[in-house]
Order: structure tokens, then C-alpha cells, then sequence
């Protein structure tokens, strides 16, 4: 060990010497000047302030939710019959809202700074009896849905849901009371245990697997490349090359609500994809401005994702046609004008909690 | 402080454990100050003798106070802070090693204070060779040495920081000392580089 000492870069006594200089006070005072955020960790030490909002709690079938969807067998949907009103910019209780770094007003800024707020928040580790809590609002149409909104986005669909985190139950209100529903996922025939949601793209994603996913971004294209490799079913042109590594990530962020460590290797996956493009300005559903990934496929289909510039958080996606589009297929021929909103959904809470009928 | 040790594992594990202090923005502030003067130096050393380079060693301590500055609840208190403080610039350094580098506009000062101060260490030929031998063992084993011969860390302390328990250190401990003074030896076997001739009359 002696021979580890003679070779220390940087003695103790130096390391005093150079802290003693003006800058580090200098950077002291910046620190402290710095707005602190409420931690999400420590939320559950505080009375929650009780607020309109906080009672009204609805339920509904995820409209896009793949993991939801396939659990839940009915619900009560409510419709609010105009826009919903413009939300902060910060998403109030998903767990990605670690300390921010700073906007982030590039790809590379993105990934950066979510990448060390990551690291500099509490792992999102749940365990098998803990409740996952959603807080999703869905734009839908009156000219109906089928994939995507027929006519303009003028209904809102508002849905709060507790997934347990083992994904063997689900839960609901109804008539203000909680209701807890076994899941329908497809179960082991060995052990009689659902399985964890396979999203497009994805084998059961579990949190156990999700954790072990690598934070490279490199590493992290190389593994939703050989998932794509491995689909079962013909997946066409949507599942494959570049454009099926953007639908991978977005079907996982559209479905799980996802560790912000393996969110934060995701914008590096699709920072690198070269046919993904980063959006600097990005509205919503609720009527939050955000930054986010797009492509665009088929020719007229651009699809957005919507992250939370401070927090880092996912928000949702924008689907909208950029040119005038008709599609034929067994159901007749639809026609899309340019700049109608295809698909509009936006991720208004979410986090981990100990029973279902609690808020983050 | 009795418990802080087992809090510390906990913390590593990925618990958020609290020690919230009294009073309001004053006493918090005043806090933190007394966090970083005790231990700016200490994290600085860390940081530098991992990095080596100034640009890289102002924005990992920057990151890692904030970090502080934003949990200072989950700061504990006394020498396990200083154990915790490790632990959040070993994460931010390991973002830097993987590429995921971050300049910040508030260090631009420190940075520059760095790179005047901060004289990279002259190795002597014996010490180039350990230098060397150490450089060629896992990262695992140079960051378990360095711990304990750079840092002064105890096998408790080196637990706390590495997320694992005393009996696992002693055991990898035992193992990298091995391995660090096997490098060592064959390379204190290997004769002096000379230039190999090869064809085509270039060296290699």
C-alpha cells in the first residue's frame, strides 16, 4: 500500500493549497444562490396539501397504454369537453423531477444533464408490492379513434391508475371508491404469475430488466437492435432499421413509467439516430411547452416526443401529419390534411407509491 | 455517531435517508457551508488524483456540491458526509468516463484556478513503473487501493463508499494486492523498451 501513496497524483496538503483560492468560494456562493426543488423522495415525509385537483380522481382505459391496457377490463371515463388549462412547464410528481441541471436547449444538453440528474437522484427501483401511479391526459375525437384521432382533438380524456409494480394487480376508483382488479396480462404456466408488459419492440419489461438495461446509449441501440432483430411476428418497415429503434423508445416511454437512469440513455439513443431530429419547442396537451425527439414516417407522419426541458421528465407525444395524406386499407380510405394532430397525450404525474389510492 | 455506518450501506444500497436540521434558509445555508469547508479539499484530492485533469475536476466538484447543496437532508453529518460526498463524485466521475460531460457556465472561474495552480506530479522511473502497473489493473482494484491508500479510508468507510460489505472488501482487497503486485513484478521483469526493427526499415 505504501507504493499506491508514492504514487497519489495530488497530495492532501495540495489539495488544501488549491481550495484555498478565491474561485472556490466564488463557487460556494453560486451554489448556494441556486434554487433548491422539493425532492420527490421526500415528499412522503409532508402532509400533502389537499387540493381540488387531488380529489378528483378518475379512471379510464388507457387509450395508447399497452401495460395498462391490457389489465385493466373496464373503467369510467371522463370527458372534459374543452382544453385543459396550461400546466407549469414542471411535471409535479413524476419521478424523473430530480434536481435540474439547467434547460436543456440541445440533443447533447438533454442527454447530459438528465444523464447527471439521474445520477444525482434516488435509484426508481420499485419493489413487487409497490403501486406504480399514472396521471395520463389522452386527446380524443368526437369523429372517433382508431389509432389515431379522426377528427379535431377536442375531447380530453383524464385517467389516474395504479399499476403494482410486479404487474399481478391493477387498481382504480370507482364511485369514489378503490377498486383492485387481478391483471389479465398473459400468465406462466408454471408459476401462474402474470407476466410484465412486452411494449413494441420489447420482451417483458419488468423493473428488474429495466434496471439492468445498459446506460450507454450506444450499448442501449445495440440491445433494442437485437430486440427488434428477435420479434417474433413480421414487424415491417415501422419495426425495423432506424425508424423501428425511434418506435422502440417511444412505445417504452408511452407504456412504462420508466427509471430515469434508462430515460436519460434513451434520449442518447435517439440523439444518435439519424433519422431522429430534436425539437426545440414542443406544446403538449396540457399546454405545456417542452423539448423533443421527432421523426418523421411514412412521409407525412411526424411523431414527437415531449420532455420536460428542466426536469428531464418524458411528457408525452404529439403525433401530427405534415402533409396532406390519404390511406387505404381494409377499412376504407382516410384522408389526413396537413397539420391535423393525429395522437395527443400527456404524462401529467407519475411515481412510485406504497399502496394504490395514494398520490406520489 | 452510533447507526451512521449501517445508514451509510443503506444510502449506497440506494435508500434516501434524512437528517433534517433545523431552521430556516440561514441555518441551511450555513450548513452547507460548513459541509463544503470541511471537505472541499478532501473531495477536491479525489477528484484530481482521478481525473488529472483541471476542466474535468472543476465541473465533477461543482456537480457534487450542488448535489449536496440540493440533499443536504441526506447529508449525514461529521466524517460519514465527507464518505457520502465520495460516493455522489464517484457517480458524476463516471459519467465523465463514459463521455457524458458537462461543462457548467459557474465554473468557468474555478477552471481557470485550476489549470494555473494544478502541477500534474513528475514520476521518477521506479515510480512511472508503479504508476504504470497500477493503471493496468481493473478499475475495481485501483479504485478499492486508491480508496484506502489515496483517500485513507478504513475497510468500514471503504464499504460505505463501494456499496458492499466489510467482509467483501477485505476479500477484493486481498485479491487487488495480489493482482497489483503481480503487475508489478512482471513488469519490473520486462526488459527496457528498445526499438524492434522490423521490415521495410520503420520501427515499431
Amino acid at each position: 500500500m505504501n507504493q499506491i501513496r508514492r504514487i497519489s497524483p495530488v497530495s492532501d496538503a495540495d489539495a488544501a493549497r488549491l481550495v484555498s483560492g478565491d474561485a472556490f468560494a466564488d463557487l460556494a456562493g453560486q451554489i448556494v444562490a441556486t434554487p433548491v426543488l422539493e425532492h420527490p423522495a421526500h415528499r412522503s415525509a409532508f402532509p400533502r396539501a389537499t387540493s381540488p385537483r387531488a380529489r378528483r380522481w378518475f379512471l379510464g382505459a388507457p387509450v395508447a397504454g399497452v401495460a395498462a391496457a391490457a389489465i385493466i377490463a373496464a373503467g369510467v371515463i371522463v370527458f372534459h369537453g374543452r382544453p385543459a388549462p396550461a400546466r407549469p412547464a414542471a411535471g409535479a410528481s413524476h419521478p424523473a423531477a430530480v434536481p435540474s441541471f439547467g434547460p436543456a436547449g440541445t440533443a447533447a444538453q438533454l442527454v447530459d444533464y438528465a444523464t447527471l440528474a439521474a445520477a444525482a437522484g434516488p435509484a426508481f427501483n420499485p419493489g413487487p408490492h409497490q403501486w406504480i401511479y399514472t396521471d395520463v391526459l389522452q386527446a380524443t375525437s368526437s369523429a372517433g379513434t382508431g389509432g389515431y384521432l379522426k377528427g379535431a382533438p377536442a375531447g380530453r380524456l383524464e385517467q389516474q391508475a395504479w399499476t403494482r409494480a410486479d404487474y399481478q394487480e391493477y387498481a382504480y376508483l370507482k364511485n369514489g371508491k378503490l377498486v383492485i382488479v387481478a391483471s389479465n396480462l398473459p400468465r406462466s404456466a408454471k408459476t401462474g404469475q402474470a407476466a410484465a408488459p412486452a411494449p413494441f419492440g420489447w420482451p417483458p419489461v419488468s423493473y428488474a430488466y429495466l434496471n439492468s438495461l445498459p446506460a450507454s446509449p450506444a450499448r442501449l441501440m445495440a440491445v433494442i437492435r437485437d430486440n427488434l432483430s428477435r420479434q417474433p411476428d413480421p414487424i415491417g418497415a415501422e419495426g425495423t432499421g432506424n425508424v423501428g429503434v425511434f418506435n422502440a423508445v417511444q412505445a417504452l416511454m408511452q407504456n412504462v413509467v420508466l427509471p430515469p437512469r434508462l430515460l436519460a440513455a434513451l434520449y442518447g439513443v435517439l440523439a444518435r439516430d439519424p433519422v431522429v431530429h430534436f425539437e426545440r419547442s414542443v406544446t403538449d396537451l396540457a399546454g405545456r411547452t417542452g423539448v423533443g425527439f421527432s421523426t418523421v414516417q411514412e412521409g407525412y407522419l411526424k411523431e414527437q416526443i415531449v420532455i420536460n426541458p428542466r426536469t428531464y421528465a418524458y411528457m408525452g407525444y404529439v403525433d401530427v401529419a405534415v402533409r396532406a395524406h390519404s390511406s387505404t386499407g381494409l377499412d376504407g380510405t382516410v384522408h389526413f390534411r396537413k397539420g391535423q394532430i393525429l395522437g395527443w397525450q400527456a404524462l401529467l404525474g407519475s411515481g412510485i407509491v406504497q399502496h394504490p389510492g395514494q398520490l406520489p | 455517531m452510533p447507526g451512521l455506518d449501517a445508514d451509510m450501506w443503506l444510502v449506497s444500497k440506494g435508500a434516501t435517508l434524512r437528517y433534517p436540521h433545523p431552521g430556516g434558509p440561514d441555518e441551511r445555508r450555513r450548513r452547507f457551508e460548513e459541509v463544503y469547508a470541511a471537505n472541499c479539499g478532501p473531495i477536491l484530492g479525489y477528484v484530481l488524483r482521478r481525473t488529472g485533469n483541471p476542466d474535468d475536476a472543476a465541473d465533477v466538484i461543482a456537480e457534487t456540491f450542488l448535489t449536496a447543496w440540493r440533499r443536504l437532508d441526506s447529508v449525514p453529518p461529521g466524517d460519514q458526509g465527507r464518505l457520502w460526498l465520495y460516493g455522489v463524485a464517484r457517480r458524476v466521475l463516471a459519467n465523465h468516463r463514459r463521455g457524458e460531460r458537462r461543462r457548467i457556465a459557474a465554473t468557468g472561474r474555478l477552471r481557470a484556478e485550476l489549470a494555473a495552480r494544478y502541477q500534474p506530479p513528475e514520476y521518477t522511473a521506479e515510480l512511472a513503473e508503479i504508476a504504470a502497473a497500477f493503471r493496468s489493473l481493473p478499475e475495481p482494484d485501483r479504485e478499492l487501493l486508491a480508496l484506502i491508500g489515496w483517500e485513507g479510508l478504513d475497510h468500514g468507510q471503504v464499504a460505505a463508499v463501494l456499496g458492499c460489505s466489510r467482509n467483501a472488501v477485505r476479500i477484493r482487497l486481498h485479491r487487488a494486492r495480489r493482482r497489483f503486485a503481480g503487475a508489478l513484478a512482471s513488469r519490473q521483469a520486462m526488459p527496457s523498451p528498445a526499438p524492434v526493427h522490423v521490415a521495410h526499415g520503420d520501427y515499431a
